[in-house]
């Protein structure tokens, strides 16, 4: 009898133990989740910008930037990054293919600054771009989040000046 | 013999033992489950790091060959070796970055090393003990920069005052004509990071792209900043202002070799004399301690010319300096001088047409005074200035074609500049500098036939 009860009593803790390791699991998959989110992301942004030739369109949650077709060439495809705030996605489209890049987005913004480092609101001397994203992911009640500043990228291909 | 007690447990014996054993079990699975995963993403996010570590590894190497370029050091001397079967392409390695957990290198090869656009490609290399190696490539390519990319720089200021306007033309399409030879591709650039920067006051325009230190431009009533593309009834467009320019305007050092001496100049002169010789440049030399030209007088120029002058330069009355002619149509002038410019009367005729065949020189060094250029009188001026520490006053009845670099910039009354976009192609000797044209990763497999496919050439070898 007093082992049954002590097998019992183990059982219980072990069964609160689990809950706790699982939720702790599943934050831990959340988290794993949303840095690979972020390298991709961070990797394919930053490999877009760095040979973007030039910026045809850009807000806080949109950037158009045109990518050569080919090296050395200055033309080429439209690529856009669009932040869906309802659908809290980041989604690159290239041509006719979308491809959402990162999801559970609380907050995103793409800043701009000029080659001189000042914040830009102009298309013409745009040069750098920073991205600021918070990922939010829900374990029972408890939130785990994920914020990412990245790198200033510098356009390298993209002429501002003679 | 005391009797065997009797096990009460019966067959529950050691259930608690098993219970426990497979609950730990459980456990340790779950355990090492937690830390095969946070194995994983540690071991990510350090080839994460090692990623951004390759692509800078990458970069320094185009830095190296861009370096190496600029500086005419693609030797031997300096690492460098010539790529097999190549004679203009050269190819260096450098390893030994130790980056406590990985080793890092980088490969660089120049393509047409010594020409006006060479190719560098750079491959970064991260080596990772008893994991696959991270290589990311790179290719630009780059073109010398050119003093004449754009029509008026400035270090300080540059007004418009009056009914001035700028545009643009290409002189290898022909004369300007503003039907059909005009374009909004001139830009007035200003190094001053103060205000005012550029000053365009009452009807003056600028038919192209202004760009400034940081500052905006200062534009009074009617004066307009535009394009082709510019909405109708947009007088300040801001998409054709930029705040980032930045420019190096390097002292221009005269020619030193020995000239031929004419002393002062004030009769009419026809260059190069008969009997000269060329120097070395296939140019002809000349020093003058002044020239200065009045009255119906004439310096013509009929060959490659280059003069030094020490003292003024001055053209008045119906005077003129002469650029080329019907039987002399690549005739071309250059003029080195330090102290004051005054052309007026007649001016500058030049016969080719071409801005690339004119040239005043400020020699005037940025330690010393200011120099005066003035440019006026009842014709126009087809021909660049570069002088950095000079004031430059543009009058010219007829207009200025070409492009100016100076310290400061007047242009005043009717005045009319007008850009030739031609001279962005043309390169002076002391330009040493290139800038990147293109910028490329090459991430698609080698031999692929792929846009973006990997070069495996020397000394890439067997990295992909």
């Amino acid at each position: 009898m007093i082992s049954l009860s002590l097998v019992m009593l183990l059982t219980l803790a072990l069964l609160t133990s689990y809950l706790f390791i699982a939720r702790g699991d599943h934050s831990l998959t959340n988290y794993t989740v949303m840095n690979a989110q972020a390298r991709s992301l961070l990797e394919v942004l930053g490999a877009d910008l760095r040979g973007a030739t030039d910026v045809t369109n850009f807000t806080p949650a949109t950037l158009s930037l045109v990518l050569p077709s080919a090296p050395g060439a200055t033309g080429g495809a439209d690529v856009v990054w669009t932040y869906d705030a309802a659908a809290a996605t980041l989604t690159r489209r290239a041509g006719g293919n979308s491809r959402v890049y990162a999801r559970d987005i609380e907050s995103l913004d793409f800043s701009y600054y000029n080659v001189l480092n000042t914040a830009t609101t102009s298309l013409v001397e745009v040069k750098q771009v920073q991205l600021n994203l918070r990922m939010v992911k829900l374990v029972a009640s408890a939130k785990t989040s994920e914020y990412v500043i990245s790198a200033q990228f510098t356009m390298r291909a993209k002429s501002t000046s003679n | 013999m005391r009797p065997m007690k009797k096990n009460h447990l019966g067959p529950e014996r050691g259930s608690a033992v098993i219970t426990v054993l497979v609950l730990a079990a459980v456990t340790a699975l779950i355990a090492s489950s937690l830390l095969a995963r946070a194995l994983q993403e540690s071991r990510l996010a350090s080839r994460s790091v090692f990623q951004a570590a390759a692509l800078n590894l990458a970069e320094a190497g185009i830095e190296e060959g861009l370096h190496a370029a600029n500086t005419s050091r693609l030797n031997g001397a300096n690492g460098w070796s010539l790529a097999a079967a190549a004679t203009d392409d050269f190819v260096k390695t450098v390893s030994g970055f130790n980056l406590q957990q990985a080793t890092g290198s980088f490969r660089v090869r120049v393509d047409q090393g010594s020409s006006i656009s060479p190719t560098i490609i750079a491959v970064g290399v991260i080596e990772i003990p008893g994991q696959p190696r991270i290589v990311k490539q790179l290719r630009v390519t780059a073109a010398k920069r050119s003093l004449w990319a754009n029509g008026i720089v400035a270090r300080d200021k540059v007004v418009f005052s009056g009914n001035v306007s700028v545009d643009s033309y290409n002189s290898q399409t022909g004369a300007y004509d503003a039907s059909t030879n005009r374009s909004d591709q001139a830009t007035v650039a200003t190094l001053r990071t103060q205000s005012d920067p550029i000053v365009l006051n009452s009807n003056a325009s600028i038919f192209g792209y202004v760009a400034t230190g940081g500052q905006d431009p200062t534009v009074g009533n009617g004066g307009r900043i535009y394009g082709l593309t510019t909405p109708s009834g947009t007088l300040v467009d801001p998409m054709r202002i930029r705040r980032d320019f930045s420019a190096n305007l390097p002292d221009v050092v005269p020619p030193t070799s020995s000239p031929y001496a004419l002393g002062a100049v004030k009769t009419a002169l026809t260059l190069p004399r008969v009997g000269d010789v060329a120097g070395a440049n296939a140019r002809y030399l000349y020093s003058m301690t002044s020239l200065q030209l009045a009255g119906s007088d004439a310096l013509t120029v009929l060959g490659a010319v280059d003069v030094v002058v020490s003292g003024k330069v001055t053209t008045a009355g119906n005077s003129q300096l002469t650029v080329g002619s019907a039987s002399a149509p690549t005739a071309n002038l250059n003029i080195y001088v330090a102290d004051q410019v005054d052309i007026q009367g007649n001016g500058v005729v030049n016969l080719t047409n071409l801005p690339a065949n004119m040239a005043i020189w400020g020699t005037q060094s940025s330690s010393g005074s200011r120099q005066d250029i003035k440019i006026g009188g009842n014709g126009s001026y087809v021909g660049v200035i570069y002088a950095p520490n000079a004031v430059v006053d543009l009058t010219a009845q007829n207009g200025v074609y070409g492009a100016i670099i100076s310290h400061e910039t007047k242009v005043a009354g009717n005045g009319k500049f007008h850009y030739d976009v031609r001279l962005g192609s043309v390169s002076q000797s002391f330009e040493v500098s290139f800038r990147p044209t293109s910028w490329s990763e090459l991430s698609q497999a080698a031999n692929s036939g792929a846009a973006f496919a990997r070069d495996g050439r020397e000394p890439f070898n067997g990295l992909f």
